[in-house]
């Protein structure tokens, strides 16, 4: 049905009479640049009618500012700080060394085992690990994502998993009676990332597990879950993650501080960690590669050399 | 400084790039109350909007650096404004809901501060897709069919539930 403009003007302001009319109109609207300034003009008086009481105020805008701009001189004067230290030391251990200086190779300090880790940690690192993987496991094993969507998932995902993090730890911190099992304090990390994913769903990601009944551990590098999906359970058996790409292991086996965890794990989530479940089970030789190549670069030679003992030498 | 002020936005960007404060209050001016019911719309909480709408103009000033002043400036101050509103989507806690009550059906509904009775009344008359439409439409300038496209309606029925939010929003009721 092909409208005229008098038709569709009558149609703004009495409204559409039925579907046929409303997509006739919609089309005319499309096209029409004076029809569609008439409709813009009547929602930008609608719109404009529209009480607001806290409008932006410049004092608290020029707070922010303040905040930020102090915090970036201190990180400036910290810099300058630690600058100045590094060179009084140099040239104190220089004048002081000179003569018998005999450069020591650096040594990495041994990346502690797995097993000798406190409890907690141990706890810690392996529900984690779970959470990574069923995170990646949920965007590439059971959607088809677009490249736009698979990018903006990890972004997403990325941060739904660091919130979660924080209450992994805190469930084993607080002393409760009995203490919480890994098997239900991972169940419970699963759950609060599905209900995270849930409120923020991507037009080619948006198939997700709706609660996840059970977990359970069943050899040191397998573990399974029971899942509602589609409307019915599923039970998955996934392989463990090596432990070098286990974010709270590294945290521990390198020394890193937050801000280098960010990056490493930044770098870490959106390359290596895509797909990570089937490169696992199709036991993918170029993942440890691509891990070191993916991460040397981040860090100091130590750490290099601590993360080449744990992740070992393509 | 004033809406009035005669300088147009992009010269006001310009300014802002070049170190001076100034004109971000003439911009905070001329579109403050505007970005602010753009949050409105979006969250129905007037005091969340006032924040995001600082964070906003804060951002702006921020990034002043990388406007580019040979483009228009409303398109890219809404750019900021809607990354604003999808950082704070990500890193908002969604409130507690039942499993049970999963999976996408869980509406977050951020009970309305006090004092925002009036506004939360006319925006409760309006569904979540009804404001994603005058937001889509309004403030990012789409076409029905391209807004149909993204909410995975027919163009007919953005129309005609823009029309009827239109109506919801006349209402003398609604702003008394």
């Amino acid at each position: 049905m092909g409208l005229r403009c008098e038709d569709v003007r009558r149609i703004l302001a009495a409204g559409p009479a039925g579907d046929a009319e409303a997509d006739a109109a919609a089309e005319h609207l499309d096209q029409c640049a004076d029809c569609a300034r008439r409709l813009d003009l009547e929602l930008g008086k609608a719109l404009s009618a529209f009480p607001v009481r806290e409008a932006p105020s410049l004092p608290a805008v020029r707070k922010l500012i303040d905040q930020e701009t102090r915090g970036f001189s201190l990180v400036r004067l910290a810099a300058v700080a630690a600058g100045l230290l590094v060179a009084l030391a140099t040239g104190w251990a220089i004048l002081r060394e000179a003569p018998r200086a005999v450069p020591a190779p650096a040594v990495a300090p041994e990346p502690p085992k797995l097993a000798d880790l406190r409890a907690i940690d141990r706890n810690v690192v392996q529900v984690e690990g779970v959470l990574a993987l069923y995170l990646q496991f949920c965007l590439s094993c059971i959607n088809t994502p677009t490249d736009d969507d698979r990018q903006e998932y990890l972004t997403r995902s990325l941060l739904i998993f660091r919130e979660v993090r924080g209450r992994i730890r805190a469930q084993f911190e607080r002393e409760s009676d009995p203490a919480p099992t890994v098997d239900a304090v991972t169940r419970d990390a699963l759950n609060d990332a599905l209900r995270l994913l849930s409120t923020s769903k991507l037009a080619s990601v948006s198939f997700f597990p709706t609660k996840v009944t059970e977990f359970s551990v069943e050899a040191p590098d397998r573990w399974r879950t029971t899942h509602q999906l589609g409307g019915k359970s599923w039970r998955l058996t996934l392989h463990a993650q090596p432990v070098w790409l286990n974010f709270a292991y590294l945290k521990i086996a390198l020394g890193a501080d937050e801000a280098l965890m960010a990056r490493l794990e930044e770098t870490l989530w959106t390359g290596v960690y895509v797909n990570l479940p089937k490169k696992i089970e199709d036991g993918d030789p170029t993942i440890a590669a691509k891990t070191l190549e993916a991460v040397l670069p981040l860090l100091s030679s130590r750490q290099q050399a601590a993360f080449r003992k744990i992740a070992g030498s393509p | 400084m004033s809406i009035d002020d005669p300088r147009r936005d992009e010269e006001l960007m310009t300014l802002l790039r070049a170190g001076g404060e100034e004109p971000l209050g003439v911009l905070m001016d001329r579109h403050g109350t505007e970005l602010a019911r753009y949050f409105l719309v979006r969250t129905r909480d007037p005091h969340v909007a006032q924040d995001l709408a600082n964070e906003t103009f804060y951002r702006i000033y921020a990034k002043a650096g990388t406007f580019d002043a040979g483009k228009p400036f409303r398109p890219w101050f809404y750019t900021v404004a809607m990354n604003v509103w999808r950082a704070w989507q990500r890193r908002r806690k969604p409130p507690e809901v039942s499993l049970l009550k999963l999976p996408e059906t869980a509406e977050i509904r951020p009970a309305p501060a006090a004092g925002s009775e009036e506004a939360a009344a006319v925006l409760d008359q309006l569904g979540e897709v009804d404001r994603e439409i005058l937001v889509l439409r309004h403030y990012e300038g789409l076409k029905l069919k391209d807004i149909a496209r993204q909410l995975g309606l027919r163009p007919g029925a953005v129309y005609t539930r823009l029309f009827r939010a239109i109506e919801k929003l006349r209402r003398p009721s609604g702003f008394a």
